[in-house]
């Protein structure tokens, strides 16, 4: 029932013409079978690994993610970010959320659909109240925790995952400092 | 029903696997369990249970001198099998189970970890103390012994909510053997009331973690997981197997790896051996293919086996293909000679060829070789190498030797790389990085599909 609003929501939406999931032959990556959802607490657990998410990305929140706004930081303000909601008595009960590594943000990308390449039936990710347009945060680029190699040890940048395609790519925390979306995990292992 | 099995076993050869002190045991237990054999009720924790597991034995454990104290209820519950009352001792040379990994929910835990090369059965202790890798087994509960399965399900209502509780799983390398290996990492954890179904993650798994031990600030790379501007206690060198004081040792894998050798043959090989042509990831519970040494120079004149480190494939998968997903190329149009075994005809240089003399061939002993999916290949990649260090590897060269001069840079997987209107990339990995200063180490992206480009080949080894 969701799935079919969502399709026709998707379907109007695909005036933006990039966006959209093969469902025909590319096995699901995130298929909702491997997720508890406990919308009321705004958590999802996956079965597959353990690990509990949020079930918005940061800055938006409600049962389907669209009360609040786009919330872009540094990779020095999520951290703090998060030490600060974890010392201000944390999310769902919880105080040990943490920012994702690459591999774990990777395994909730949903390689069967585009723009955003997440299952939006366990990650929400509409956009009736944000600021940025619709295209921003189907795009949107999430922090990993993981630094990347580099040549000169002063090259600083860590990994990040453009949830357009489930692409990674590097993002300076140093001399350029960009700003990205991030979404937060726990171990429920 | 195993255990139960196991049980009346033990009822009949209480010399053989009993505790050795016939005075006070054999009474003490013949005894018992012949009353709890008519009376499976005596067992107050047991009524609102129906595995017959649990309504067989007795609360035994008062033979197991060293139990009597503690939680009553939940070790009288919970010894199953372990009405046999074996005083089991740690032999440090059996290779111990890998990932311990827990989920809790209302007095509940379900506690899974992964196939133990030449264990029989597992042993899972438990306690309410911290447990370390020095702790007296005799210092433990034993929650369950004799265990073939590898995952165990506390009964209901087995513990006690807002506990902090610690696990560790020994492996047993025959039944009536008692020596046992050293601990599993430990798992620590808190039961509640949480809603959770644990029957929900019989599937579940450990991600591999990434072997990043080092923080990064501002302006530089640390030498370790502390110091710098950025909160490194919030960075991946804080969390995860490889900050594991068990999960984390070199031996079986750098960081928080753990590999076996595999030989020809299928057979488990000791970490030092040289000669090996597969490796077994006991934490994804993967099999890989281990390329040969490499030579710089790739083709059918070339290549000196099968799994040449030069070869490469373009990427041709007519079963994966159907709406919107396309076969992709049987050959490389500017460079098709690139493999071992190219003719020109029947052998070309593509991912499903390959794949398919892999098969023939019987590498290691198997048969059910097929390309990784991205998350499969992804899970090998070591994020803990840098350039800087003069690596150029994104992958754990003592298991898979790679050389310098190997012409491939990154390897095929599975899984299209899905666009509106356009299917003609599949998803690749960067294991090895030379061109860009090794800043692609570990990078996963779209390429056309009539690129050249390494294959390593996977199995699921542990469902």
């Amino acid at each position: 029932m969701n799935k079919k609003y969502f399709s026709v929501l998707c379907c109007m939406l695909s005036l933006n013409a990039w966006a959209g999931c093969n469902t025909s032959t590319i096995t699901a990556t995130t298929p909702a079978s491997n997720f508890t959802v406990d919308a009321e607490n705004g958590v999802v657990v996956d079965h597959s690994t353990g690990l509990m998410w949020k079930q918005c990305v940061e800055g938006f929140s409600g049962s389907d993610c669209r009360t609040g706004d786009t919330l872009q930081s540094t990779f020095s303000q999520v951290l703090s970010y998060i030490d600060s909601l974890n010392a201000d008595g944390g999310f769902a009960g919880y105080t040990d959320w943490r920012l994702p590594n690459v591999k774990e943000l990777r395994s909730i990308v949903e390689e069967r659909c585009t723009r955003p390449a997440l299952n939006e039936d366990v990650f929400p990710l509409k956009n009736t109240q944000a600021s940025d347009d619709q295209s921003t945060v189907n795009s949107m680029v999430l922090f990993s925790s993981t630094p990347t190699s580099y040549y000169d040890s002063t090259d600083t940048f860590v990994w990040v995952i453009s949830f357009a395609d489930g692409t990674l790519d590097k993002s300076s925390v140093g001399q350029y400092d960009y700003v990205r979306f991030f979404r937060l995990v726990r171990d429920a292992r | 029903m195993n255990r139960l099995l196991i049980s009346l076993f033990c009822l009949f050869l209480l010399s053989a696997c009993g505790e050795p002190e016939p005075s006070a045991d054999g009474t003490d237990s013949s005894g018992e369990q012949t009353s709890t054999d008519g009376s499976s009720g005596t067992d107050d924790t047991n009524t609102d249970t129906d595995t017959t597991e649990d309504t067989d034995t007795s609360e035994d454990d008062t033979q197991t001198d060293t139990e009597e104290d503690s939680t009553g209820s939940d070790d009288s519950d919970g010894d199953d099998s372990s009405s046999e009352p074996v005083d089991y001792s740690i032999d440090v040379s059996l290779q111990a189970p890998t990932s311990l990994v827990a989920v809790v929910a209302d007095q509940q835990v379900l506690l899974r970890w992964n196939k133990t090369p030449n264990a029989v059965a597992y042993a899972v202790y438990y306690s309410t103390e911290e447990i370390t890798a020095s702790s007296e087994l005799s210092s433990l509960l034993l929650a369950v012994d004799d265990l073939e399965e590898t995952s165990y399900t506390s009964p209901a209502a087995y513990l006690e909510n807002g506990v902090t509780y610690y696990a560790a799983v020994v492996a047993q390398t025959s039944l009536d053997a008692t020596t046992v290996s050293s601990f599993s990492p430990i798992k620590t954890f808190v039961p509640m009331d949480n809603g959770i179904d644990v029957t929900d993650f019989a599937q579940m798994r450990e991600l591999n973690d990434t072997g990043s031990k080092f923080a990064v600030s501002s302006d530089t790379h640390q030498e370790a997981c502390e110091g710098g501007d950025l909160l490194p206690e919030g960075q991946d060198c804080s969390f995860g197997r490889d900050v594991d004081d068990i999960a984390s040792g070199d031996d079986d894998g750098l960081a928080g790896f753990s590999f076996s050798k595999v030989g020809s043959d299928g057979s488990i090989l000791t970490a030092d051996s040289e000669d090996w042509n597969c490796v077994l990831d006991h934490v994804t519970g993967l099999m890989w293919e281990v390329k040969d040494s490499s030579d710089s120079a790739s083709g059918s004149a070339f290549s000196g086996s099968l799994h040449d480190a030069d070869d490469s494939f373009t990427w041709y998968e007519p079963d994966l293909s159907g709406s919107g997903v396309t076969e992709g190329e049987d050959s490389n149009t500017s460079n098709p000679d690139s493999c071992f075994g190219y003719d020109g005809a029947d052998g070309l240089c593509n991912t499903s060829a390959f794949r398919e003399r892999v098969n023939a061939e019987g590498l290691c002993g198997f048969n059910d070789w097929r390309l990784p999916t991205t998350k499969e290949l992804m899970s090998l990649v070591y994020y803990g190498n840098s350039f800087a260090r003069r690596t150029t590897f994104a992958i754990d060269t003592n298991f898979f030797p790679f050389t310098s001069d190997t012409l491939v840079d990154s390897y095929w997987t599975s899984s299209p790389f899905y666009e509106v209107g356009n299917s003609s990339r599949a998803w690749r990995v960067y294991l090895r990085d030379t061109a860009s200063s090794g800043q692609e180490l570990g990078l996963l992206d779209g390429l056309s599909k009539g690129s050249s480009l390494g294959v390593m080949l996977v199995r699921t080894d542990d469902e």
